[in-house]
């Protein structure tokens, strides 16, 4: 890397509360490199890493990681230079782990925390379910209540109640009342999405 | 954020007030049939106007009893206790109005064909809107099915 075109505003940073190297990714807005997250934090890290954000001018770009031991945040972290499949990282038994979007039936906000249940793990997940809706650009995501986002690929079947509102049956049989609020919106997701396929 | 909460809370009170404006409707113009059948019989070929304001107000009042207190019995998944409940009680009330209000010249015969004409007419809205549900079912798994393959093509596609 050619040192003399460094930008005066890059830095190195060394974080001593080793929280923002996390999940998340490097955005150049305007000259200044920030780092920002996308729906996840890591939160409680063992040992300090120094942080080297440089913007150049001219030169290749990369990226280098230098590590002892592979945790589970690094992991995280080549995943996402790897481009590997969207992950959704959180804590299950007080342990880091992921699922594959795919996997996840629902999510359930609960006194403020966020869980994402698949049919074998329960993994709390830091975040609000509306900065998951709004990092996921997933269709089959949907806001079915005020404390609820399904995943409509795992539900097998729907029933319409009275006063509008609709139970959704998952694949593990599981009942998710869609309320009245958002029934509305749930059923033009359906026509409009098979509308604009067709 | 504050707003929003105000306005969903109009909004769910609007719309209840609109499921009983037309459940209103709904019962007005099956009790104004009966009246118009009943006077054309009796060769009266008019309706009392008085006796019109009293079966709207009426058919509002018990709407709200309907929605209320009865938690909407003919639009419930099944005829349970309550439900059976509720019609009995909301068929008497409507009773006793016409009664003291004339509607039928206080003829006790004919009241007892009205509650009678009032139970089926419960009945008939119940299964009206259950079958109305079961379409809607059909429906909404349909456009779920229909759903879930074309976001499938379209995920497949995209890797």
């Amino acid at each position: 890397m050619r040192e003399e075109n460094v930008s005066p505003q890059s830095k190195s940073l060394y974080d001593p509360y080793n929280r923002s190297f996390g999940a998340g990714y490097f955005v150049n807005e305007g000259t200044v490199p920030s780092f920002t997250f996308p729906f996840c934090s890591i939160i409680g890290y063992n040992e300090y890493m120094k942080i080297d954000i440089r913007q150049i001018t001219e030169g290749e770009e990369s990226i280098v990681i230098r590590y002892r031991e592979l945790t589970p945040d690094l992991g995280r972290i080549i995943g996402i230079l790897n481009d590997e499949e969207s992950k959704l990282w959180g804590k299950s038994d007080g342990e880091d782990c992921s699922a594959s979007f795919d996997e996840i039936l629902y999510l359930e906000s609960v006194d403020d925390k966020v869980f994402a249940y698949t049919s074998r793990k329960v993994l709390r997940i830091d975040g609000s379910l509306n900065s998951f809706m709004n990092d996921v650009k997933d269709d089959s995501f949907f806001r079915c209540s005020k404390s609820m986002i399904i995943n409509l690929n795992h539900v097998s079947s729907l029933k319409s109640l009275s006063s509008n509102r609709i139970d959704a049956t998952l694949e593990n049989g599981e009942h998710i009342m869609i309320s009245r609020r958002y029934a509305s919106n749930f059923r033009k997701l359906l026509r409009g999405y098979n509308r604009d396929e067709k | 954020m504050k707003n929003e909460k105000k306005l969903s809370l109009w909004e769910r009170y609007l719309t209840k007030e609109i499921g009983i404006e037309f459940k209103a409707c709904l019962y007005f113009f099956a009790i104004l049939f009966f009246y118009c059948v009943y006077r054309v019989v009796n060769g009266v070929y008019s309706a009392e106007i008085l006796h019109l304001a009293e079966m709207i107000f009426t058919c509002y009042i018990i709407g709200y009893i309907q929605v209320y207190l009865f938690a909407n019995f003919d639009e419930a998944e099944k005829l349970g206790g309550r439900e059976i409940a509720g019609i009995i009680v909301c068929t008497c009330l409507y009773c006793l109005v016409s009664f003291f209000g004339g509607w039928f010249d206080k003829g006790l015969p004919v009241t007892a064909i009205f509650a009678a004409y009032l139970l089926v007419t419960y009945i008939c809205v119940f299964y009206i809107y259950r079958s109305k549900r079961r379409i809607d079912d059909r429906q909404l798994n349909e456009e779920l099915r229909l759903f879930q393959t074309q976001h499938k093509k379209v995920h497949d596609e995209g890797k």
